[in-house]
């Protein structure tokens, strides 16, 4: 239940309570009214001698309702009086008082009085009743809404509209209150039918061409227009139900046309995944941000319910809903400073990536230092919000911060190189080591190119056989005869293994993607603080252990999952964080292993 | 992805696609591609040659409107533009 509806349960329980109180009410108006004088007029009738039982100031009320001058009222009751008192001395002196003819036509009167007296307030006590019976079908009827809406199992549509109109009037509903309670009320009502039509939905119906031409027609589009296996995909997997409630939010919610030629896909995907409710939901969102219909067609998965599409289909679309993500990402990115219209135009893909994906990198872009600084690109590209989209992205840049002395500029100038590379083991790396170790001679792998664009800013570039490689198909253009099967011996460089080195891979493998969640044990490890004594001049991110550089935030990282792992007792957990995935000559591990040795002398 | 083998790729582009992006970002370019064949067409007539690797490096270009792409071309001289994409698809990041 959502929280519109969460004020009407609230609008409910205060109108039943209110509701409850009148006729609470009523039946003590009644009381008074009905039996008060039918028990005078039934101890009198009884005996006129019970006068005695009624008060003076209760004969006084009888006469105060009958139809007297005010004269002929004050003498009524002093003949009532003076008749109780000689009857009273009757009965507690014993005397033997006897009343006149006069005296019993007065309590003769006084007790047809009572009889009008009732039978006029025979008539307001039936009112009151019909008043009180009223109420309580209308406490019926609110208690009957109540429970729908209580009952997480309910099948019921909430249609008691006149009911909840009456209720949305009252004075103390603000406008804006009323809207948010109808509106939930319809998502409920599209919930509850989307539910109802998957247990009336035969299993693998298959519909047929004339029923969807049909349809197709009636929301101006024609069924003929999409390609064949577009067709074949609605006829297969279409459901009736929901093709009909996606075209009708397509319509009610104002999206324009889609060209069935071009993309028909869309259409397509909508109708077999779609639901009005989260197409409603992902609108009114979107809208509020400044994004349109037009442009979720371009982000259809935002508009597929993630909460019921979340397993791996088998089907020809594959197509999974992101809907959660989508709404997850929008208030994030937000959050973190940006406009959503921005992100859309730049790369549209972050705001239907998996959310934890998306919050882990940014955070680990942020923590390696880098800025979303936008005049170092053009108008279409922005290689910093790429790289969110890495699957990767602390292990590349930690393997770009190692490799050369200018890895670490060169990465921060073209950060959509943490997504285009995916592994720190890629090929590329082995390119930029051989070609830097030359560097110191040639000078000629890393340089500095100016833009094509009116802006001076000139980035680093690496030499287009050296990037070229990694990973693009590339084979047969192999930098210096480097290959996947002789990278180590071409570079010279060691193949690293470890003592425990499968609980060492597992826990890092394990830990990957939620760093974020262990706990931080090694802000204050001594190990960490007596390695920044190392840390390289030129460059705060890194230490420069006697020539061989490594990524100090890898170090910590990997350090602390093992500590969190509990593998840190094993003495060689800082030589493995230390070369986890570095790529290293024999000499350079040395040199660690040998400033290892040193720090525990 | 089916419709890049028609573009003349061949299934391992495919598999290395698959490797290097998450699923939500593959779907949105299964979703555009009709618009990604344009942008393919449109960097073939004007001379890019590593659209291969512009694929497996900038998937996010080829969702993009191909008419936008074309403004963006259309702004710097396209000539010399393909010349440095061609030598290092970073350059595009300039567009």
């Amino acid at each position: 239940m959502g929280q519109e509806l969460e004020s009407l349960v609230t609008l409910l329980k205060t109108t039943i309570e209110q509701c409850e109180q009148q006729v609470e009410d009523i039946q003590e108006q009644n009381h008074s009214a009905f039996e008060k004088y039918n028990q005078n007029l039934a101890l009198l009738e009884d005996d006129y001698q019970n006068i005695t039982q009624i008060s003076p100031e209760g004969l006084a009320e009888v006469l105060s309702e009958v139809d007297l001058t005010e004269e002929d009222r004050e003498t009524e009751f002093s003949f009532l009086r003076s008749i109780r008192r000689l009857l009273e001395l009757n009965q507690t002196k014993q005397t033997t008082f006897q009343l006149s003819e006069k005296q019993k036509q007065i309590l003769e009167d006084f007790k047809n009085q009572l009889r009008m007296i009732g039978e006029k307030n025979e008539a307001i006590v039936k009112e009151n009743w019909k008043k009180a019976s009223s109420l309580a079908d209308r406490i019926k009827d609110l208690k009957y809404l109540l429970g729908i809406l209580e009952d997480p199992k309910n099948k019921n549509y909430i249609n008691q509209m006149d009911l909840i109109l009456e209720l949305l009037e009252q004075e103390d509903v603000s406008e804006e209150e009323a809207r948010s309670i109808l509106y939930g009320i319809m998502r409920y009502n599209q919930a509850i039918q989307k539910e109802i039509n998957s247990l009336e939905e035969k299993p693998q119906e298959r519909l047929n061409v004339e029923e969807l031409k049909e349809i197709f027609a009636s929301f101006r589009y024609d069924f003929l227009d999409l390609k064949e296996d577009l067709q074949e995909m609605l006829l297969n997997q279409g459901k009736m139900n929901q093709i009909l409630e996606v075209f009708d939010a397509l319509d009610t919610l104002r999206f324009p046309r889609l060209d069935l030629r071009r993309n028909g896909i869309k259409l397509v995907a909508i109708l077999l995944k779609g639901d009005a409710a989260t197409m409603q939901e992902i609108v009114e969102l979107a809208s509020s941000k400044g994004l349109y219909p037009k442009d979720l067609y371009q982000m259809i998965p935002a508009m597929i319910s993630q909460k019921e599409d979340n397993r791996e289909s088998k089907e020809s679309l594959s197509i999974r809903g992101r809907s959660e993500d989508f709404k997850k990402n929008v208030a994030f990115l937000e959050e973190v400073g940006f406009l959503i219209p921005y992100i859309f135009r730049k790369c549209k893909e972050l705001l239907v990536m998996p959310n934890a994906k998306l919050v882990s990198n940014y955070q680990k872009f942020i923590q390696y230092g880098f800025t979303m600084k936008t005049d170092m690109y053009g108008e279409l590209m922005h290689p910093a919000l790429s790289c969110l989209l890495s699957n990767n992205f602390d292990e590349v840049v930690d393997q770009f911060i190692e490799v050369s002395r200018e890895g670490h500029q060169y990465i921060k100038e073209n950060m959509s190189r943490a997504t285009t590379i995916t592994s720190p083991d890629d090929l590329v790396f082995y390119n930029i080591y051989a070609s830097y170790l030359d560097h110191t001679a040639t000078g000629d792998y890393i340089y500095p190119e100016g833009p094509f664009t009116s802006t001076n800013h000139r980035t680093l570039r690496l030499r287009g056989e050296i990037t070229r490689y990694a990973g693009s198909g590339y084979e047969n253009t192999s930098y210096r005869g480097i290959t996947e099967e002789n990278k180590h011996e071409k570079t010279m460089t060691v193949e690293m293994t470890y003592p425990n080195q499968e609980d060492f891979l597992y826990a890092v493998a394990d830990a990957k993607g939620r760093e974020e969640e262990l706990e931080d044990l090694v802000e204050d490890d001594p190990r960490i603080l007596e390695l920044e004594s190392y840390t390289d001049p030129s460059d705060p991110q890194r230490y420069d252990l006697e020539g061989v550089l490594i990524s100090k935030l890898k170090v910590k990282r990997i350090l602390n999952i093992l500590k969190n792992y509990q593998l840190d007792q094993l003495e060689d957990s800082l030589l493995f964080a230390l070369t986890y995935h570095s790529i290293l000559s024999q000499e350079d591990l040395e040199k660690i292993k040998k400033i290892i040795q040193d720090r525990r002398k | 992805m089916d419709f890049l083998l028609e573009e003349g790729f061949d299934e391992n582009l495919i598999k290395q696609l698959k490797q290097r992006y998450d699923s939500s970002t593959l779907d949105l370019f299964i979703l555009e591609r009709e618009n990604v064949q344009d942008v393919i067409h449109y960097f073939q007539k004007i001379g890019i040659i590593p659209i291969e690797e512009l694929l497996l490096s900038r998937i996010e270009l080829f969702t993009k409107d191909i008419n936008t792409i074309k403004d963006a071309f259309l702004k710097h001289n396209i000539k010399q533009v393909v010349e440095l994409v061609n030598h290092d698809i970073n350059n595009i990041d300039w567009l």
